[in-house]
């Protein structure tokens, strides 16, 4: 990689947070605007007449979660239903039905904000599927994330009180006010930097060599557009943003790393609006931001050093990666979106170095909390603040309180089983998977590209993106099979949902005391020394749960070679 | 057999959401 490729890759890098510090206040203050409005938009109003909810009344946690239970439950099925009843619908495209197995998986995969997808979507869903059943879930499974985090917020910011707000109003004002406005100006920006929005179908090509080729035209912008902004992750081609179609230009690309970084980067800062105090805002923000850099440096510096004939005639490791994005803006991109809950690829992180994959993996593997996907960053951060002001006092003898509010065994609980829930599923699927000799065999003849320790990387990788909602793949693995469909299927809705009711149980915990004042033993969590202690608590819980099977995948991979 | 998978994975989709709910109620008796 030459000088000033490496410049161009870091002015970029720098840019996009500059942005991004730009960003934070009005953004974060506008989310807090939404959240604390008094009054509903007329369109709002609508919606709560047509759906029946009074958006006066406030839910107690458990009718919250209930809420979030019964609008995933009807989603699922919905797009389930949508891709099995395909060829019936209009503007299919003559696209068969999706076969069941498949059609669970993706159903599954789009209402938890995980965007999986064992399919190639041109040739699999048409308009109908993707407009109705797909785009609808990119926008109301990120606000179901955002409706969550503002709840648990509120826990921090309440007193005595027995409700944490109402689903409808959050999920509803989550739609209307940020992300259906944002995503329209995303949308017309990437359109008119080349990404295709048409209905055309597909279009005959007459090549040079005289060859006709069959090019997929589509919605593709608008589909793009709340893909990054909602942390989805779910391309309309198969080749995700690295397809030209999706992703044409660098711009587009930064562009895109922008879109699914703002949300989430920002969303502290709406936490420190709502509990009123911004420092705490701040401190979070900055645990974000550390984790964030480190992990982008780890990335960009291991894949530009990558070893090997082939990395070094092509001066640096290529392999998989777009020309028009080069080693940095692909680090970049893939950091971001395993930072995030994304999973959007521009370039094939199964070719990434052993030790240069590892580090998206080990992205996901904390929690997806540095900054996370919309609204489960921020309550994956709050959970490991819990934890950190638990340890904190442990340490030093503080009393452990966070935000005027006692940190108890019934938190502690809470937050204890919402660290374990995640691990727990990666680890039993990737073991399950090589521990049942039939599936062991089916897995390592029709799945694993790569046998050996590049072959359990790419499994644990699957795991590990399905339980964390991320969606990104070790693309070597052939993942449209009976038990990878099914069992990523169940991890994904079990790690979405049950850390989401452990956060709305704790929400409720919180919100039913009352804030206490702070006093000389009070862990003070907005000074550096917290931001220091919560860094080292969410690498530390990462690396004790997981080294072990980094050892024996990617480690073993980086370190033998 | 497609219709037998539908059965088979609509009720697997019912049976994870009510492990959810069993959840809800976990944390309401913690």
């Amino acid at each position: 990689m030459s000088a000033a490729d490496a410049w161009l890759g870091v002015l970029q890098a720098a840019g996009i947070l500059l942005i991004l510090a730009l960003l934070y206040v009005p953004l974060g203050d506008w989310m807090a605007r939404t959240f604390t409005a008094v009054r509903d938009w007329r369109v709002e109003r609508g919606v709560y007449r047509f759906i029946g909810v009074d958006s006066a009344s406030a839910q107690t946690w458990q009718a919250y979660a209930r809420s979030v239970i019964a609008f995933s439950v009807v989603g699922v099925v919905f797009v389930y239903l949508l891709q099995r009843l395909q060829q019936w619908l209009p503007s299919s495209l003559g696209l068969p039905n999706v076969p069941a197995g498949l059609a669970f998986n993706t159903a599954v995969s789009f209402v938890t904000n995980t965007n999986w997808q064992s399919y190639a979507p041109e040739t699999t869903l048409g308009y109908t599927v993707q407009f109705a059943g797909l785009a609808v879930q990119n926008f109301v499974s990120a606000a179901v994330g955002i409706a969550v985090a503002v709840a648990l917020v509120r826990g921090f910011a309440s007193r005595r009180s027995g409700t944490i707000g109402n689903f409808w109003v959050d999920l509803t004002r989550s739609v209307t006010r940020i992300l259906l406005p944002l995503a329209f100006i995303a949308a017309i920006a990437l359109i008119s930097a080349g990404v295709v929005q048409n209905f055309t179908g597909f279009v005959d090509v007459h090549t040079v060599t005289g060859a006709v080729q069959q090019l997929p035209g589509g919605p593709v912008a608008s589909q793009e557009a709340i893909k990054e902004l909602g942390t989805n992750g779910g391309g309309f081609f198969n080749a995700n943003s690295a397809h030209p179609f999706e992703n044409p230009t660098p711009w587009t690309s930064a562009l895109e790393v922008l879109l699914l970084l703002a949300i989430p980067f920002a969303l502290p800062r709406t936490f420190g609006r709502m509990v009123g105090d911004d420092r705490q805002g701040y401190a979070i923000v900055a645990v974000m931001g550390v984790v964030f850099v480190a992990a982008l440096i780890a990335v960009s510096s291991l894949e530009a050093a990558g070893a090997g004939a082939a990395p070094h005639a092509a001066g640096a490791a290529m392999e998989g990666k777009e020309q028009r994005f080069g080693i940095l803006g692909s680090a970049l991109f893939a950091a971001s979106t395993t930072a995030t809950s994304t999973g959007a690829v521009n370039s094939m992180h199964d070719s990434y170095t052993a030790l240069g994959g590892m580090v998206p993996m080990v992205e996901m593997m904390l929690g997806e909390v540095a900054p996370g996907g919309v609204g489960s960053g921020l309550y994956g951060m709050l959970i490991l603040a819990v934890i950190a002001v638990f340890v904190g006092g442990l340490l030093v003898g503080r009393t452990p309180e966070y935000l005027g509010k006692k940190i108890s065994a019934r938190e502690i609980k809470l937050s204890s089983l919402y660290i374990l829930i995640t691990p727990t599923l990666v680890l039993i699927g990737t073991a399950l998977s090589f521990a049942i000799p039939a599936v062991r065999a089916d897995l390592e003849k029709t799945s694993i590209l790569n046998p050996g320790v590049h072959g359990l990387s790419e499994v644990v990788y699957a795991f590990t993106s399905a339980a964390n909602n991320n969606g990104s793949a070790f693309a070597g693995l052939t993942a449209n099979t009976p038990w990878l469909s099914t069992a990523l299927g169940v991890v994904m809705l079990l790690g979405r949902f049950v850390p989401v009711i452990l956060v709305l149980g704790l929400a409720g915990s919180l919100a039913a005391q009352d804030r206490i004042p702070s006093t000389a033993g009070t862990l003070p969590t907005h000074r550096p020394q917290f931001v220091g202690l919560l860094t080292v608590v969410s690498v530390i819980i990462t690396a004790l749960t997981y080294f072990p099977v980094l050892a024996l995948g990617p480690l073993a991979e980086g370190l033998v070679k | 057999m497609e219709h037998v998978l539908d059965v088979i994975f609509l009720a697997l989709t019912l049976a994870l959401f009510a492990l959810v709910e069993l959840v809800v109620k976990g944390v309401e008796r913690l």
